[in-house]
């Protein structure tokens, strides 16, 4: 796979364009055509988001004000970073292992580094329901400030990313079920 | 951006789970820290829809553990975009009748605040923002003009050439030119 720095311009320019609705039909076509069998296409798209987002992070240029936002915007943001949290953290704090514990990692059962490490990412992070039902109530921006939210405590627990959930399932042991074929 | 590691069965991150020659959770962790950030900004392109976007990029690394070992280590990037593009796109047609795709950047503009830039967030990273606001700083006037008209105005390429009274080849030119050195700028910030 190419290499971002490597990326030919005019592909860039494809997923600047697919991404702002600048190809006509057939066009869109063969671009998504490509997504499907070009990582570097992919590639391509995930900098042409990128770039735009970071665009619209900024001041308009010249101060001509922006569109107007949507204050019910925020909830879907919060889910985002909340999820994407997961993504930014190294390793080491999403399974919270301490630099004994890093030593002995290979005698750990996955199962439990997968609890452990959503324990220790709900403690980080704070609560994560806006992970599992965006649609319900607002974003709570204090949330993740909040000290006085214990792991395991006060009755319910979010849920874990699906993928944590099948990975306990396929690590735990001999009970567990095998995972059915799939389509891909 | 660097390719990915070598995470797979080479036991560098704990190793394949027990019994099996499937990834471990740890190692697709690993990948999720790693790739997880590119991955979302591609599902976000393709489904312009951050919900749709997180439940892909889910689906995606669940298929990751399940069948990530069947992808050689050196080609697992591109593994994980092609399981991503079909998530995305079988979510996509599930969704259809309730929402139709988005158009335009307008869903971009509402989905980004630009009330703290200086927020870290894995969508849009810090110094890529910086980046992209010394890239902008350079531009000639011209070119701020459409990229200020296309991307912060969702203007399309043919609204901007009949708004400012130029060729649509001229629009487009611009465009693409100021693109190239907002790329330029970012990947350069990546390679320091």
């Amino acid at each position: 796979m190419t290499p971002p720095a490597l990326l030919d311009d005019d592909l860039r320019w494809q997923a600047f364009r697919y991404l702002a609705d600048e190809l006509d039909e057939d066009g869109r076509r063969r671009f998504e055509a490509r997504l499907e069998a070009d990582p570097d296409a992919c590639a391509a798209l995930a900098e042409a988001v990128e770039l735009v987002a970071s665009c619209l992070r900024l001041p308009t240029p010249s101060g001509l004000p922006k569109g107007s936002r949507s204050r019910a915007f925020p909830v879907v943001v919060g889910v985002l970073i909340a999820a994407l949290v997961l993504a930014a953290m190294g390793i080491d704090q999403i399974i919270g292992l301490g630099p004994r514990e890093r030593q002995e990692r290979g005698t750990i059962e996955p199962g439990i580094a997968v609890e452990r490490a959503w324990s220790h990412l709900q403690r980080e992070v704070g609560p994560l329901d806006g992970l599992i039902d965006p649609a319900e109530g607002d974003w709570p921006e204090e949330e993740t400030a909040d000290p006085a939210w214990p792991a395991g405590e006060d009755g319910e627990d979010p849920e874990p990313p699906g993928w944590l959930l099948v990975a306990v399932k396929l690590d735990g042991g001999p009970d567990s079920p095998e995972p059915q074929p799939l389509e891909n | 951006m660097e390719p990915p590691s070598d995470f797979a069965r080479s036991g560098a991150s704990g190793g394949p789970s027990p019994g099996s020659d499937r990834l471990s959770p740890t190692q697709v962790a690993d990948l999720f820290s790693e790739i997880g950030p590119e991955l979302s900004r591609f599902l976000l392109g393709v489904l312009r829809n951050p919900d749709l976007a997180q439940d892909a990029l889910q689906a995606t690394f669940t298929k990751a553990l399940e069948r990530g070992h069947e992808a050689r280590p050196e080609s697992l990037r591109g593994w994980l975009f092609r399981v991503a593009y079909r998530e995305a796109i079988t979510l996509r047609r599930r969704d259809s009748r309730r929402h139709r795709l988005q158009r335009g950047l307008a869903w971009m503009i509402e989905a980004t605040s630009e009330d703290d830039p200086n927020v870290d967030d894995p969508i849009v990273r810090r110094e890529a923002v910086e980046a992209v606001r010394n890239a902008l700083d350079t531009l000639p006037p011209a070119y701020l003009d459409v990229v200020r008209a296309r991307i912060y105005e969702d203007k399309t390429f043919a609204q901007i050439a009949r708004d400012q009274g130029l060729p649509l080849g001229t629009v487009l030119t611009r465009m693409r030119r100021a693109l190239e050195r907002l790329s330029r700028r970012l990947r350069d910030e990546e390679l320091q």
